[in-house]
């Protein structure tokens, strides 16, 4: 199958509704089980977002954020990142490694590393569910996540800048994950590779 | 009465420009990265504008749509016309440029780590060959920028997380 046909099957039609919410039903899932406690995912969106409000579409553009950028690298070509505010980074990480809330104060290195492995698994849940639910076993390979704490609009300058070559707006695949006690808020986009005329997927 | 009392906020998206003749407008970029602000600003008759561009030039691949603004080279040119519109005059330009850092430093991401980089080098190449000297720039580094530039002064502020809001220029 084509690149452009997986990506048509993602985002396009009722089956892409569907193939969606179980993905990231799977992937709350696991980030569930990752954390010891319940994640929720909400219903995926499909945006078009122009490039001039891409700073703007996730926030205010210069408030202090954590981005976690991954590639998807065999099967399914693609980009993904994960944007959350920096105190939810940082209720995330005490999570991850089963401390008292409050114990991460800031994000060294081993903070970094533990988001960056949440990164990591959480597209790596999307890929294998992608995987299975279309029964194509490739699309299995995410990059080394790089993390980033900046200003919103420049740690998303990481995608648009590539994909401004070939277009003046973004597909993305857009979920919120969150917990009940709301200590815990994620936002993943999942984009296709800059590469690929998305334009001709859409009706 | 301080010019921030009564500033009146109007931000340069990614991609695209922003000129005002108006005492109260202070023009923003916010949250640089790679991307590049060129700011010009007339003291005279006290009319600016920023260039908000993410990408150095259009390579052969572009799609021919899209939108100039986006492009350094091209975006310049169209500030520098949008300006003289205003009665600005070359000569009398106050010029400034900022951003350009580099977001990833990481190893396997070697295509995108030097956009930043080249959309500075484009901004100085294109600047020069329209005879325009920069005054003061904050480029490079790793590290995000919010740009303003008030049209009652011709002051420049460039703020990061780390480092606060420091006068580039005034």
């Amino acid at each position: 199958m084509s690149q452009e046909a997986i990506w048509k099957r993602l985002v396009v039609g009722e089956e892409s509704e569907v193939l969606l919410r179980n993905t990231m039903r799977r992937v709350a899932h696991g980030l569930s089980e990752m954390i010891n406690q319940p994640i929720t995912a909400n219903m995926p969106r499909i945006k078009q977002i122009p490039i001039a409000q891409v700073g703007t579409n996730a926030g205010a553009p210069d408030a202090e954020m954590v981005g976690i950028y991954l590639r998807i690298e065999a099967g399914l070509r693609g980009q993904a990142i994960i944007i959350l505010p920096l105190t939810f980074a940082l209720n995330l990480v005490d999570l991850v490694m089963a401390n008292p809330r409050g114990s991460s104060l800031s994000l060294g290195m081993v903070e970094r590393s533990a988001l960056g492995e949440v990164g990591n698994l959480t597209l790596s849940y999307f890929l294998n569910a992608v995987s299975t639910l279309m029964e194509e076993v490739e699309m299995l390979q995410p990059s080394p996540p790089v993390v980033m704490v900046d200003m919103l609009g420049a740690i998303l300058n990481i995608i648009a800048a590539p994909a401004a070559f070939m277009s003046d707006s973004l597909l993305v695949i857009e979920t919120i994950f969150q917990d009940v006690a709301r200590s815990v808020w994620i936002r993943l986009w999942v984009l296709p590779d800059p590469t690929i005329d998305w334009t001709s997927l859409l009706p | 009465m301080t010019e921030e009392r009564f500033e009146n906020l109007r931000p340069a998206p990614i991609g695209e420009m922003i000129v005002s003749a108006t005492p109260n407008d202070v023009l923003i970029a916010y949250g640089l990265g790679s991307c590049v602000a060129i700011c010009l600003y007339d003291p005279v008759v006290h009319v600016g504008g920023i260039l908000h561009a993410l990408l150095p030039t259009p390579t052969t691949e572009s799609r021919v749509n899209g939108r100039p603004t986006k492009y350094v080279d091209r975006g310049i040119v169209l500030l520098l016309e949008s300006l003289f519109k205003h009665s600005a005059k070359r000569f009398r330009l106050l010029v400034y440029l900022c951003g350009g850092a580099k977001m990833v430093t990481t190893m396997g991401f070697e295509d995108m780590l030097n956009i930043g980089e080249r959309n500075v080098i484009a901004a100085h190449e294109v600047l020069e060959a329209h005879n325009l000297r920069i005054r003061a720039e904050a480029t490079g580094g790793a590290a995000g920028r919010t740009v303003k530039l008030y049209i009652a002064t011709g002051k420049v502020t460039v703020r990061t997380l780390r480092g606060g809001e420091e006068v580039l220029g005034s």
